[in-house]
């Protein structure tokens, strides 16, 4: 028997996040980070998946409890502030401004027959510049130079979260 | 990565491409697994070394010095060598 770990299972992450969303603990959510970043460039390593979720519970702590309850009771485990599925670590993060408004506007995808919804690449592009990490800045020029990308609706972002492209 | 590379690898669909970002982490983690090892065995060495040192610094007496005092005082037991 190999003793390699199985891939990525996104596929789970996103029908876990349906399963969210159907029993009312979440409002809406998208792919976003690294794995968002991929669908529009070419595959890099990542060792997360970041959900990012609207929540219905308003209250401070976004109803994160009421996640991790349900997904633990789904088998889920839970390592710091990931949460693993078949050891593979996944991070809900609730959305505000930015980036609800990037869940909102999020491109509808099926993967692997699950239907689900990603960041699209010009939010992306403004959330890395928010963050302003070294590989954000990485990400931005990768996403430049290889996805489509609309850039009246990337300007229109960046100057109403009063954001700056960093010179590359 | 050649720019015409990563924009042919871009084109491929997202399942492919989360496949390759899994061959990926695999490479990584078998990469620093091997790492690993090699460190501990530097570390165990390194152990050794600080060990070998400690006892020429007086700290302790190495094995062999030892051995060869109790050859000394098994030969002339009345002058044990110091």
């Amino acid at each position: 028997m190999s003793n390699e770990p199985p891939g990525i299972p996104l596929a789970d992450v996103l029908r876990a996040a349906n399963e969210l969303l159907s029993a009312g603990l979440i409002e809406d959510y998208a792919l976003g980070g690294a794995l968002a970043a991929i669908y529009y460039v070419e595959p890099f390593t990542t060792y997360d998946a970041d959900i990012i979720f609207v929540a219905t519970d308003s209250t401070l702590s976004a109803g994160i409890p009421a996640i991790y309850s349900h997904l633990q009771s789904k088998g889920w485990r839970v390592e710091r502030e990931h949460l693993l599925v078949n050891d593979f670590p996944v991070q809900f993060l609730a959305a505000s401004g930015l980036t609800e408004e990037a869940v909102r506007n999020a491109t509808p995808i099926e993967y692997e027959g699950v239907a689900a919804k990603v960041f699209r690449s010009e939010y992306i592009i403004a959330i890395a510049a928010s963050v302003g990490r070294h590989k954000d800045l990485a990400r931005i020029e990768q996403l430049l130079k290889h996805a489509k990308i609309e850039k009246t609706l990337l300007d229109d972002i960046l100057r109403r979260y009063k954001l700056n492209l960093p010179k590359l | 990565m050649k720019s015409e590379m990563r924009h042919k690898l871009a084109q491929l669909t997202f399942e492919e491409k989360i496949r390759k970002v899994g061959e990926l982490i695999r490479l990584r983690q078998k990469i620093k697994t091997a790492g690993s090892n090699v460190s501990e065995e530097a570390a165990l060495l390194a152990s050794l070394d600080k060990a070998a040192a400690e006892l020429n610094a007086g700290k302790g007496v190495p094995i062999e010095r030892v051995r060869e005092d109790i050859r000394e005082w098994a030969k002339s037991p009345k002058n044990p060598k110091k």
